[in-house]
């Protein structure tokens, strides 16, 4: 865990003059007064909930069609009224929130990982190891990324798990590259240069004072690579790679309603409605987040 | 032109929306190509995507047949709305008392688009050219009927003057026929391959089986029709225009014909709105119905000689048992599936030869019943779907979405059982078909000439589209008693005995029978899209509604 602010010099740490808030209870202190981001919260908590419990209460599943019915408008029996084959498109919202969430979450978090221990390790390190990881990161880059993840899925398999992994791991690159520029900034700062003559090993330097630095640009892009990576997932189950109909995901509803906007609006506005309150929660967050967790920034 | 704008479009932000939008279709009204078009003579035509080639030996995708009866002309043109034979570039033709031959008389003013004669010669080096084993088109089947043309393509017979073609004259082209078949004229006049192609331009370009040589480019190319090619830019348009030595030029009144390549009907839709485009390659599901509404007079539907159908692979089991495939086709409403995706489109098919073969009565006796087809089920070992393994039903990812979530669902609540979908890109759809690694796949044949033959034919043991893996030596003996029969009458109805055979082997679900449906401005005059939908260019006309 991360509990000490890097920016008391290390020999503090080691005789407390003065029991101070940790850096985690001053964010948490920060956060709580931003509005927008509490909004945020609560706005993702809720659509996770009903996500996740929406679809136990239900009539209807997902995959349950009333030919006769036919695209409807919102009515008592169908909330968000029903697609083109009759389905609810409640239910198919629950259903796909599950999968585009699960998506956009594992999928990130996988090139959280992998970004930033690559970023750190190339930052920090410099010299030839940083070019040789950089430089492979631009090999990587210079891939048309979609057909990356297509030789993966074909590669392993269709599978939704795989799918996390592989739209994770082409993810990550940009967040290489961003934490990488940072370190290098922050390596040459003096309370790095304290942490090095107190003796302490390289690992716990880059992870206990550098990231922690580095926190707010991670947890910006990340929430920006969460949405990027649901539109991805969009865009693989138009191919046939991603999640297989009658399954929905929110992508496939909302390239659906694209498609018939004009005869049948709902399908689009409802899925497009809640695509986009969920990406501006989490924008929302992530500006809050940053902003609480900025060890620069004036505590008072 | 909108659809359902809200009566709620008064309030002022909306209105002062509308007097803009007013404002900028004003300015671009001068522009469309549409207008433009109409003052000049040029049609725009929007093409389901590019086509793969224009060598009419070679084509075989329907973006290319939309083109070439624009660029060639056969001995024969089909007409536009009876199909029935009329002259092309064969003034007259008479056919032998006992069947076998027919004599093409070619007219003296036909020419090609550099100028030089056409002549019977140029006929033989055609087929020649067509049925070579190293071109390997894959339409030669239609020159089965001919003397030795199996033999030749096949590369079992190596001299072409073998074959049943001969030019006695430079005006007179004979064919002599392996066997009665009624339907000739048919072939001849709906289908490219059937097509002459000018030789001095092939011989100057490379071998006469020689794929790829750029004879097709326009720099080099030389045609037969209407029109000649004048610009081809890939993936954008090809540019025809008017032909000057094309016999009947006098007939024909459009000036170019532009294809765009257009792979989305919904971006072809907004296109035709917008006046970009004279008439479309079809419609959108949910607009066509729409359009089928408030502005019919725009929608253009014509019935095709076309069937929607699961080709089901029966070396899969348990597909390999008959009543499972009976039981699949018994389980699903194709009545309340093609009203309710796609009615512009679809009718339901109970047979597989689409409605409207002349003179034929398509084997209708399959009745749907999901209570039959859980017997059958049960029957063959799977009450209530247990035990069943998960099928993969596999489209192309241009098919429709809803019909394949449609035929998952009626299996999943009639019969219990589960099929996933695959969607694959057109090209890996049917190399997968022609590997035969698939369990079931939606498919959907257009006949090539106006016969039930057409499709009856595919599904022979041996035959190169019966991906089924279905062959039954009796359904094939049943082809050819029904070949050898000269009645013609007598004919169709062993015909018909044959597809009642395969009904009842059910190696292919009938889904729907098809039609045509595209948008047609309505300066667009005398366009008509024939049961095979091959166009004809040469009779529209643009002008004033």
């Amino acid at each position: 865990m991360l509990s000490s602010s890097p920016t008391v010099p290390a020999a503090a740490v080691l005789e407390p003059i003065e029991k101070g808030n940790s850096l985690w209870h001053d964010a948490w202190l920060r956060l709580r007064k931003n509005r927008l981001a509490v909004f945020g919260m609560w706005a993702l908590a809720i659509i996770t909930v009903a996500c996740l419990f929406g679809p136990l209460v239900m009539h209807y599943g997902y995959e349950d069609q009333n030919l006769d019915l036919g695209a409807s408008p919102p009515s008592a029996a169908h909330w968000l009224g029903t697609d083109t084959l009759g389905r609810d498109l409640l239910v198919r919202l629950f259903y796909g929130g599950r999968v585009s969430l699960a998506v956009g979450l594992s999928a990130t978090l996988v090139a959280l990982s992998i970004g930033v221990v690559y970023g750190a390790i190339a930052g920090f390190f410099g010299g030839k190891l940083d070019a040789v990881m950089m430089r492979t990161v631009d090999i990587m880059y210079s891939l048309p990324f979609p057909i990356f993840v297509i030789l993966l899925m074909v590669f392993f398999g269709r599978n939704i798990i795989l799918l996390f992994v592989a739209i994770g791991a082409v993810e990550w690159l940009t967040m290489a590259r961003i934490v990488r520029g940072q370190v290098q900034s922050i390596k040459k700062m003096e309370f790095i240069e304290a942490a090095r003559s107190l003796g302490l090993g390289r690992r716990r330097i880059i992870f206990r004072h550098i990231l922690p630095n580095v926190l707010g640009p991670i947890i910006v892009y990340t929430t920006l690579t969460i949405p990027g990576v649901m539109l991805l997932e969009a865009f693989l189950s138009f191919l046939g790679l991603g999640v297989q109909p009658p399954m929905s995901s929110w992508g496939v509803l909302i390239k659906d309603g694209a498609e018939k906007m004009e005869e049948f609006p709902w399908l689009l506005i409802f899925p497009g409605t809640i695509f986009s309150l969920t990406l501006f929660s989490l924008n929302f967050l992530g500006d809050g987040l940053r902003d609480a967790l900025d060890v620069r920034s004036s505590k008072d | 032109m909108r659809f359902a704008l809200p009566p709620a479009a008064t309030s002022w932000c909306l209105a002062t929306l509308a007097c803009m939008t007013l404002a900028v279709a004003g300015c671009s009204r001068h522009a469309t190509a549409v207008d433009e078009g109409n003052r000049t003579q040029t049609l725009h035509f929007g093409n389901v995507g590019e086509p793969s080639e224009l060598d009419p030996h070679i084509i075989n995708a329907a973006p290319d047949y939309q083109i070439i009866t624009a660029l060639f002309e056969g001995l024969l043109n089909a007409d536009p709305a009876t199909m029935a034979p009329r002259p092309g570039v064969a003034e007259t033709w008479d056919v032998s008392p006992d069947g076998l031959t027919y004599t093409f008389h070619l007219r003296t003013n036909a020419k090609w688009s550099n100028g030089d004669p056409i002549t019977a010669d140029d006929f033989l080096y055609s087929f020649r050219r067509a049925l070579s084993p190293a071109l390997a088109s894959q339409y030669t089947f239609l020159f089965h009927a001919v003397r030795g043309a199996d033999e030749f393509s096949s590369g079992k017979l190596a001299d072409f003057s073998q074959v049943g073609f001969s030019a006695p004259d430079p005006r007179t082209l004979v064919v002599r026929l392996a066997r009665v078949t009624p339907y000739f004229l048919g072939i001849v006049s709906a289908n490219a391959i059937w097509y002459p192609v000018h030789r001095a331009t092939i011989e100057r370009l490379g071998r006469i089986d020689q794929r790829g040589t750029g004879w097709t480019r326009p720099e080099n190319f030389v045609g037969n029709g209407p029109f000649v090619l004048k610009e081809w830019r890939p993936n954008q348009v090809i540019v025809a225009e008017k032909s000057p030595t094309y016999w009947d030029a006098a007939h024909v009144s459009l000036h170019a014909v532009y294809f765009h390549a257009i792979d989305s009907p919904d971006t072809q839709e907004v296109a035709f709105r917008s006046g970009q485009l004279h008439v479309t390659t079809g419609v959108p599901a949910a607009k066509a119905t729409a359009y089928l509404k408030d502005h019919s007079a725009l929608l253009l539907r014509t019935p095709i000689l076309s069937t929607t159908f699961i080709t089901v692979n029966v070396a899969h089991p348990p597909l390999n048992d008959q009543r499972i495939r009976l039981a699949l086709a018994l389980a699903f409403d194709r009545a309340q599936i093609a009203s309710r995706i796609n009615p512009a489109r679809m009718a339901p098919a109970y047979s597989i030869v689409p409605e409207g073969m002349p003179g034929y009565q398509p084997y209708v006796r399959m009745k749907e019943d999901p209570a039959a087809a859980r017997a059958l089920f049960a029957e063959a070992g799977f009450p209530a779907g247990k035990g069943f393994p998960t099928l993969e039903l596999s489209c192309e990812t241009g098919a429709s979405l809803e019909l394949v979530q449609a035929i998952q669902e009626a299996w999943r609540t009639n019969l219990g059982i589960h099929v996933s979908i695959a969607r694959r890109e057109s090209r890996t759809h049917w190399e997968t078909l022609h590997l035969k690694q698939y369990d079931l796949a939606i498919s959907a044949w257009s006949a090539d000439y106006p016969d039930p033959s057409s499709f009856l034919e595919l599904w022979r043991g041996n035959g190169g589209w019966n991906f089924t893996n279905w062959a039954d030596p009796h359904y094939d003996e049943l082809l050819d008693t029904a070949a050898s029969e000269t009645d013609p009458a007598m004919r169709l109805k062993r015909l018909q005995v044959v597809e009642s055979r395969l009904t009842n082997e059910m190696p292919v679900i009938p889904v729907s029978y098809d039609r045509d449906v595209r948008l047609v401005q309505p300066s667009v005059h005398n366009w008509a899209t024939n049961p095979l939908q091959r166009p004809d260019y040469k009779a529209v006309w643009l002008g004033a509604p």
